[in-house]
């Protein structure tokens, strides 16, 4: 087999079948930059949107320093003990409506959400669930309309709060 | 045999295909029929810089002008010429406009379904998606929407979406026509979830493993792991988040 040599002038000139090679060379690679520049712009711009079209919460609740009273402890340790909520763990939201929200962890190192009506002294919703989980808890009634509900996603230190209407009532 | 004011002509149109392919304002990848022909030009130079005789190049591989095709003979001598170089390694060129626009169309392919997929790919993945059954319920279902009044459950709409690890999975929707689910656990003829949520918010009900229940389902599951049931178009996917998996 003979190999075919670069030819006069592909020093000088840079045009031989040698530059027909390199031009193809650097032209794939061009392509292939272009390809992961578009990739990498797409990634970006999908997780944008992502990030965009996520639902926005009606509210957030901050944490606050609280303490929690004997009501709330009694409760997690009588009615809501199926739970084995761990009461030293018990870290308050900023208040929504009458409704006190609290987070904690429990027996099997999940993270929970309490939601406690402090006028009725009733713990309303708990939800332990282990990580990854999404952790919410949803409530009904208090200043929802019949069939809406609120939803208090874990976010962080923060909460949001998301309410779901039903249909015809927006 | 080759005049020098042919062999002028091909040089002088060598430079400027050289100046098109490799110039300032290249433009020669929109032209085939130039890439074409420079290839050619430039076996021939490439030959004739070895010191083989112009008498043995081919005349056709130089006197085709641009924009015409060389015969189907001469392109086979120009070929045999330039001795074993195989022909993949100067006709890739020719064809690569097209082969980059597939590439790319290709790649946008890919992006697409990597978007589309994405967070499917990174989510979690169900451990069971269940269908609707058909089968119409008994009067221990109907029985275990006592236990959840406050949902105001319309009966006539439940629909079974089958049995998971013992747990009779139901929806149906409400008086406010939210779409909503129920477990009820057959064994101890208790409910162990219901929920219903407007259309806008995911329907999801949890059911735990908690030691304190009495129950039948989740034996092999840890103590306060929790099976989620996610309400998607028309199936129940059920997820698993086991205690000590992180």
């Amino acid at each position: 087999m003979r190999e075919v040599s670069p030819p006069e002038g592909a020093e000088q000139g840079g045009g031989s079948s040698g530059g027909v090679r390199r031009l193809a060379g650097r032209r794939s690679t061009l392509v292939a930059l272009a390809v992961a520049a578009v990739v990498v712009v797409s990634a970006v711009v999908a997780s944008t949107l992502a990030v965009a079209l996520e639902p926005r919460p009606d509210a957030t609740l901050k944490p606050v320093d609280l303490e929690p009273d004997v009501v709330i402890l009694a409760l997690l340790a009588g009615e809501e003990q199926w739970a084995a909520i761990d009461p030293s763990t018990l870290r308050g939201y900023e208040p929504y409506g009458d409704l006190e929200v609290w987070a904690a962890t429990n027996a099997f190192a999940s993270p929970c959400l309490i939601a406690f009506d402090r006028a009725t002294n009733d713990v309303v919703s708990t939800s332990c669930v282990p990580e990854p989980a999404e952790l919410y808890i949803d409530v009904s009634g208090y200043s929802m309309p019949a069939g809406g509900k609120a939803r208090f996603v874990s976010a962080g230190d923060a909460l949001d709060v998301h309410l779901y209407l039903p249909e015809g009532e927006d | 045999m080759r005049s020098p004011a042919t062999s002028s002509a091909a040089e002088r149109e060598l430079r400027e295909l050289r100046l098109r392919a490799y110039g300032p304002h290249a433009d020669i990848d929109g032209d085939p029929v130039a890439l074409a022909r420079l290839e050619k030009l430039e076996a021939a130079h490439a030959l004739a810089a070895h010191g083989t005789p112009a008498e043995e190049l081919p005349s056709s591989a130089l006197d085709s002008p641009p924009g015409r095709q060389a015969s189907p003979v001469a392109l086979a001598t120009a070929s045999v010429s330039v001795g074993d170089t195989p022909p993949s390694r100067t006709r890739p060129t020719a064809g690569r406009p097209r082969w980059r626009a597939w590439l790319i169309a290709a790649a946008l392919v890919v992006i697409l379904g990597l978007a589309y997929g994405g967070t499917r790919l990174v989510g979690d993945h169900p451990e069971a998606t269940l269908r609707p059954t058909g089968a119409e319920p008994d009067t221990r279902v109907y029985r275990m929407l006592v236990y959840a009044p406050d949902l105001r459950i319309a009966s006539s709409t439940l629909r079974s979406f089958g049995t998971y690890r013992d747990i009779d999975i139901w929806a149906a929707d409400d008086a406010f026509g939210n779409p909503c689910l129920l477990a009820l656990d057959r064994s101890v003829d208790g409910l162990l979830g219901a929920e219903c949520t407007p259309p806008e918010g995911e329907l999801t009900m949890d059911v735990g493993v908690w030691p304190l229940w009495e129950r039948d389902f989740g034996a092999d599951l840890p103590d306060g792991s929790v099976i989620r049931f996610v309400h998607r178009g028309d199936a129940v996917e059920v997820y698993h988040f086991a205690t000590g998996d992180r």
